[in-house]
């Protein structure tokens, strides 16, 4: 920012200011970015897959064959309608219940105190459970919503800490743990590749959060907390791994570890790798990373034994780039 | 990330197109910047996030529609941001946060303010408060954001030298408040040269 001033002294020392002020108090910490950009590309991926589908090139789900045979029928209309009103029954009974259950809760809150609702008080497991009712169902929009109730849990565990309230901190703690089990073991079974990014993302600067928490517990608040720091830490480290591992590791942006820092470009699902193969590597600042290459086993012309010797097809490029940042 | 114009058309050619991918590259150059232009407005780091947040929404919403007339993607997507947050601080007609920045109710200093006295950057955010919105927004726009004079310009929809005036406006006002003294001849307005060459 010094270049933006002259070279004089009163300019230079103001330059230093606004940009001190910039750095510190006006610019995101990684936490913020990396939700921001987990939400941010949610929404994207949400897009894109809908404009493929737009495009008739994805994955809808198959019309069934009395559709097929008589779509304009009046006996496949109401079967259409009968399923869609089934389906859409459960939707309301299920979401109907939820608004039941979140006013119970809201009328007890309030008669109970909120007080009550703290963590580690009596009803703070009663909204936790509340909170579950309202997730959403799709894949990519859960992990985003248990991403913000991991971000409550720690801004509770934070202000637990610093007031000195063990039992608040050790229930907020606990709560986060759970809420990790339940995300990750979410997003691995829904196979959801933007959920998945998302959690190993969030999850994975929560490790940070934590970190940084765990070097602000006050000396009074005793060693339960920080033990319970720890066992946190270890549990959203292992679930940021389980993710990994879950991730078809030929799929681009596939990592292994923590999240990229918040700003490493996001995995782009790929659906059909091309073989081309790329030699030269690149400094393009755009280059997409290149998928983790499909290995295929050498050809055995003849049943001899094998050290199991694999070979490696080269990185392919993305597909659908041909005209790729480098290519011009 | 620097990009240059070259690639940042093109990634935006791929984001209209539908490629999260390009897009998550755009946010990636972009979010800092915009963050930093928002949180200047809005003082609430949790308003700065959600605002950033709707920003880059309304630009994956609007980039379909988005055509490059002689307006970068940059000044475009810098003109919504404004936008966003003239919307919001009407709304919620928070104008008295900047004004009640001097005591910046709720920040915590995190542990980087320990070694940067605290009072001095209270001292600016108190400044900057005294600045009138359009000599903030130049400010922001400029030093914050690290737009040219001509892209700031664009988005506040004013002539360039008209920004010049109010940046001198606003450096002398921030200078009076926080005591610098003044260094004679005064800044012309002009960046002798640009952090982001790229841009």
């Amino acid at each position: 920012m010094d270049d933006m001033f002259g070279t004089m002294t009163g300019d230079a020392l103001l330059g230093r200011r606004l940009e001190a002020y910039a750095e510190l108090r006006l610019s995101p910490d990684l936490a913020t970015s990396a939700r921001l950009r987990a939400r941010v590309l949610a929404v994207a991926h949400r897009r894109a897959a809908l404009s493929r589908a737009d495009a008739g090139l994805t994955i809808l789900p198959r019309p069934e064959p009395s559709a097929v045979a008589a779509p304009f029928s009046a006996q496949a209309r109401a079967q259409a309608k009968a399923r869609r009103g089934a389906r859409s029954r459960g939707q309301r009974l299920r979401r109907a219940g939820a608004v039941v259950l979140a006013a119970s809760f809201a009328l007890s809150v309030a008669v109970g105190g909120v007080a009550a609702a703290r963590p580690g008080g009596p009803l703070y497991e009663t909204r936790l459970w509340a909170e579950t009712l309202q997730l959403p169902t799709d894949p990519s929009a859960r992990a985003v919503a248990e991403l913000d109730r991991l971000k409550a849990r720690l801004l509770e565990i934070g202000e637990a800490s610093r007031s000195g309230d063990s039992a608040g901190a050790m229930a907020a703690l606990q709560a986060y743990q759970s809420i990790v089990d339940e995300a990750s073991a979410s997003a691995i079974l829904a196979g959801d590749e933007v959920a998945a990014a998302a959690l190993q993302t969030g999850v994975g600067h929560n490790v940070e959060v934590l970190q940084a928490l765990l070097g602000k517990v006050p000396s009074h608040a005793g060693s339960a907390i920080s033990d319970a720091l720890d066992a946190a830490i270890a549990r959203s480290t292992d679930a940021v791994e389980r993710i990994g591992a879950s991730r078809p590791a030929s799929a681009p942006g596939h990592v292994d570890g923590p999240a990229q820092n918040g700003g490493g470009p996001a995995p782009k699902a790929t659906n059909t790798p091309t073989a081309t193969p790329t030699a030269a590597p690149t400094n393009d600042p755009t280059a997409r990373p290149k998928p983790t290459p499909k290995v295929t086993p050498a050809p055995t012309p003849k049943a001899t034994p094998t050290h199991a010797v694999e070979t490696r097809a080269p990185a392919s490029p993305k597909p659908g780039h041909g005209k790729g940042l480098q290519g011009g | 990330m620097t990009l240059d114009e070259t690639a940042l058309d093109r990634l935006v050619e791929e984001a209209r197109a539908g490629d999260a991918w390009a897009f998550g590259l755009l946010f990636d150059h972009f979010h800092l910047p915009v963050y930093r232009f928002i949180a200047s407005r809005v003082q609430r780091p949790s308003d700065a996030e959600d605002l950033t947040q709707l920003v880059f929404v309304k630009a994956l919403e609007a980039l379909p529609r988005y055509e490059s007339r002689g307006i970068p993607f940059g000044g475009w997507l810098f003109r919504l941001a404004r936008n966003t947050v003239i919307d919001h601080v009407r709304t919620r007609h928070d104008h008295a946060d900047l004004d009640a920045a001097a005591g910046h109710a709720g920040h915590e200093a995190g542990p980087d303010e320990v070694t940067v006295a605290r009072q001095e950057l209270d001292d600016v955010a108190a400044a900057m408060g005294s600045l009138t919105d359009e000599q903030r927004d130049a400010i922001a726009l400029r030093f914050f954001a690290g737009l040219s004079a001509r892209e700031a310009a664009m988005v506040m929809g004013k002539q360039e030298g008209t920004v010049r005036g109010l940046q001198f406006r606003a450096i002398a006002a921030l200078r009076r408040q926080l005591g610098i003294d003044e260094p004679g001849a005064g800044i012309d307005g002009e960046a002798p040269t640009r952090r982001r060459q790229a841009r």
